[in-house]
């Protein structure tokens, strides 16, 4: 995917400022940056949720700029969100089997088809069994705990066979153990061959998982690199303390 | 002249959505709820303003006590039905308004049969004329309980801690909450206000029409939505001059003959086009 | 005997109806209190086709139902662009602004509606009551089989999903303008069929028919029966038609009682007598150990 000066503003708040990059296939790249740096705009605009102001997305050589959300997400990339959105009041299997009818939902075949057929049982099963989830299969999704909710909804969006997985601070509300295990299941995804763009506020966490990190603050790409070389990029440093000493330790 | 004699009447018919209107638009810029049993108690207020007149043979009287009493019943209505569903989605507490408002409305056919009430009375104010150009007791009436409640109501909201703890609530409930302001007598308090002006409403078109009756509130009780959606929801200033300027398109365009559509009708035509193209209204806020 | 098949009627007509707007308010999450607009605009588009351009039954039947149906799809754009509590003005508004263009056109004769609405003909015969009941009971089965079909097929997923949460839906490639429009769109069409069943039962129709009440009493059987499911909906239509012709004062105070029953069900048993999450449907269920309790149990 390449990302090329794509900007974002609502009126006059400019939140995402000619922003650039590239994700190689198969790669894992990290996206950071203080609250309010615009890494989640970005997300939407990439989704089509939100409208590009200016700029353009490509994806496997096509462009994908003011696409609908769900024609995007038919070209391959998926998503979670930063405060999960599982489908609450369904099961959990109910909620994989959503994306497995991404053939139908633009035909008149969304009349003859059946979520109930075996092949997306066991597809969903299947992918509930590699997040850890298939003993949850049944529950609703919404009395599942964070930690699983965060899994539901990847595995929910891996459903779609994306070639490019879009995740929302994954890790946020987690505790150790579950950071960990989620941690597990996101290599295991990536060696699998999809790309993932993750964004992340626990450094920890995408230091021991990336390769490639871009830094943005106050919507402008401001570092691009390994990561032992943005740990040691003084622009990031100051964006990172800056904000902490007018703020007053907050943890950003 | 023509022209002057209307506006007359535009004055009166929008001093009436006025009052109906700034009680649901007040509830709603709070609590986000759509209050349609709103108009159940419009048309309460109108029969126990009968019924008072009718014992104690003085409309002040009965005009005050019915605005006390509805003022209690609104807030009753806050307390024991809409504080429980606040935080369902905002469809329940809506369905649940209109549940209660045909509840209301049967319940007066019950007690009171499904007729029509006669309800006259006699004003001091003196018939003005000028020409072919006049204003009747009864509309002079309406026009200056109107003004006295709106000087009021400006009064109570901009210069007393009422209308300074209304306005917090509006705003943000919890942050309201958290800096001490006692929120649901706040909120108890606004469906008061509102409910005793809805009150005086319904009098007034009671003594107007000179008819008192169960389904006097039931297309009133629309139409003072449009009145909000209008102005914006939970601006008062824009409910204001909504209610004038519905009034004035009502009035214009049924007098303008050949019209193809009946009175009632171009409100709801009004809050349709509004509430898809422009929902944040005429004056309101834009919503989150 | 013909009062009993009157009454089958109704409750068949009415069953349509609560399916109808099951489809639109529990599958798809479009809440609309102006459904009897749909239904008039059914009656009304089949009356005034044999009435006064001479179309046979037959004929009129389709043309009313897709006539009916396109009326909902042009009502569902209104929901690409409110939701919600806003939805459910605009839905009041239209049935009060549809009535109101009934009342006014001569062509649906105003004010005192359509007289001599024909019955079908069977054989060159037309039918009789006890004929006219068992063709609205077999279209009312029709109804209820096809949703229960329908509502195990993946348009069914498609609707939860919206209904749920439209953002995710999207991005799980469910486009919601396009099933928001289907809701309406099928919704409509069997709130046509009703009409259609209606105004060639009745012979005659007004605009009052179809006012805002009939909407609030739709509204009232799928809130007691269950929002979401088709056996609340057939449950609370059935109720709602026989009670008042059986207790006196159900019929003295229909409104009332309408307005109890939507405010208590809200406030006490929100999934309504049969929802599947209420206390007596799972009390039923006891005995027989579906998946559906094991999954309610559960937390």
């Amino acid at each position: 995917m390449k990302i090329d000066r794509v900007t974002k503003h609502f009126g006059g708040l400019v939140a995402v400022n000619s922003v650039s990059f590239d994700i190689s296939e198969g790669e894992l790249l990290a996206l950071v940056g203080p609250n309010g740096a615009g890494k989640t705009t970005l997300f939407n605009v990439i989704t089509g949720v939100l409208k590009a102001s200016s700029g353009n997305i490509f994806f496997n050589g096509k462009e994908i700029t003011g696409k609908r959300t769900n024609q995007i997400a038919r070209m391959g990339i998926g998503r979670t969100f930063q405060i999960v959105r599982p489908f609450g009041k369904m099961t959990v299997l109910e909620n994989i089997l959503v994306p497995l009818g991404k053939a139908f939902y633009t035909r008149l075949s969304v009349f003859s088809h059946s979520p109930h057929e075996k092949i997306f049982i066991s597809k969903a099963m299947d992918l509930l069994k590699s997040a850890y989830l298939d003993d949850e299969a049944n529950k609703m999704a919404s009395y599942l705990p964070i930690g699983m909710q965060r899994r539901l909804e990847i595995a929910r969006a891996l459903a779609l066979e994306p070639k490019l997985l879009l995740l929302d601070e994954p890790a946020a509300g987690l505790n150790e153990k579950e950071s960990m295990q989620l941690k597990e299941y996101i290599e295991k995804i990536n060696s699998s061959g999809v790309s993932i763009l993750l964004i992340e506020h626990d450094m920890k966490f995408i230091m021991s998982i990336s390769k490639r990190i871009v830094v943005l603050d106050h919507g402008s790409k401001i570092a691009e690199g390994t990561p032992s070389e943005i740990a040691s990029n003084p622009r990031v440093i100051e964006a990172y303390l800056g904000r902490k000493h007018k703020k007053g330790d907050k943890s950003a | 002249m023509e022209l002057w004699q209307e506006s007359v009447n535009i004055l009166v018919l929008g001093s009436i959505y006025v009052l109906i209107a700034v009680g649901l638009s007040m509830i709603y810029g709070i609590l986000r709820v759509l209050h349609v049993a709103h108009a159940g108690i419009y048309t309460l207020g109108a029969f126990l303003s009968l019924s008072i007149a009718g014992v104690t043979g003085n409309f002040w009287i009965a005009l005050t006590l019915s605005a006390i009493i509805s003022g209690f019943f609104g807030a009753l209505i806050y307390r024991y039905i809409y504080k429980f569903v606040l935080k369902e989605e905002r469809i329940v507490p809506l369905i649940i308004s209109v549940g209660l408002f045909i509840t209301m409305q049967d319940l007066y056919r019950i007690i009171y049969g499904p007729y029509k009430y006669p309800f006259s009375i006699s004003t001091a104010i003196p018939y003005i004329r000028v020409g072919s150009f006049y204003v009747s007791p009864l509309q002079m009436l309406i026009l200056m309980i109107t003004g006295v409640i709106l000087v009021g109501l400006y009064f109570v909201l901009n210069k007393t801690r009422i209308g300074v703890g209304l306005k917090a609530c509006a705003n943000d409930l919890q942050m309201a909450e958290a800096v001490g302001i006692n929120t649901k007598l706040t909120i108890a308090l606004a469906f008061f206000i509102g409910s005793a002006l809805a009150a005086v409403a319904g009098t007034l078109v009671g003594v107007y029409d000179n008819s008192v009756y169960p389904t006097m509130g039931s297309t009133v009780s629309y139409k003072a939505f449009v009145v909000v959606v209008l102005g914006g929801f939970g601006s008062l200033k824009g409910s204001v001059i909504a209610g004038y300027l519905l009034a004035a398109a009502e009035v214009l365009l049924v007098s303008w003959k050949g019209f193809f559509l009946p009175r009632d009708a171009i409100g709801f035509l009004v809050m349709i086009i509004f509430l898809i193209f422009l929902p944040n209204g005429l004056f309101g806020k834009k919503e989150r | 005997m013909d009062y009993l098949m009157t009454l089958g009627i109704f409750a068949s007509i009415y069953t349509i109806l609560a399916i109808s707007l099951n489809i639109l308010t529990g599958y798809a999450g479009q809440v609309s209190l102006g459904h009897a607009a749909l239904f008039g605009v059914g009656a009304y588009t089949s009356a005034a086709l044999t009435v006064n351009l001479g179309f046979n039954y037959w004929a009129a039947l389709p043309l009313s139902i897709l006539i009916t149906a396109l009326v909902g799809a042009l009502i569902g754009l209104s929901s690409l662009r409110a939701h919600s509590d806003f939805l459910v003005l605009i839905t009041i508004g239209i049935n009060f602004v549809v009535v109101a263009l009934l009342k006014y056109t001569p062509f649906f004769g105003g004010p005192y509606g359509l007289l001599g609405i024909p019955r079908p003909s069977l054989f060159g015969e037309a039918m009789n009551t006890f004929e006219y009941f068992w063709y609205a009971v077999g279209w009312a089965s029709f109804t209820i089989l096809f949703v229960y079909w329908m509502s195990k097929k993946y348009i069914r997923t498609a609707f939860e999903a919206i209904k749920e949460d439209e953002e995710a839906a999207e991005a799980m490639t469910v486009s919601v303008p396009r099933f928001k429009i289907y809701a309406f769109a099928i919704s409509a069409a069997f709130a046509g069929l009703a009409g259609n069943l209606w105004a060639h039962y009745m012979g005659v129709i007004f605009p009052g028919n179809f006012s805002f009440d009939t909407s609030i009493e739709i509204m009232t059987m799928i809130v007691l029966g269950g929002i979401g499911t088709i056996r609340g909906a057939v449950f609370g239509a059935v109720l709602l038609v026989f009670l008042p012709e059986y207790l006196r004062f159900v019929s003295d105070y229909r409104m009332l009682i309408y307005g109890l029953i939507i405010v208590f069900t809200m406030l006490f048993i929100p999934s309504g007598l049969l929802g599947d999450n209420s206390i007596t449907w799972r009390w039923t269920r006891i005995f027989k150990k579906g998946d559906r309790v094991a999954k309610n149990n559960e937390n």
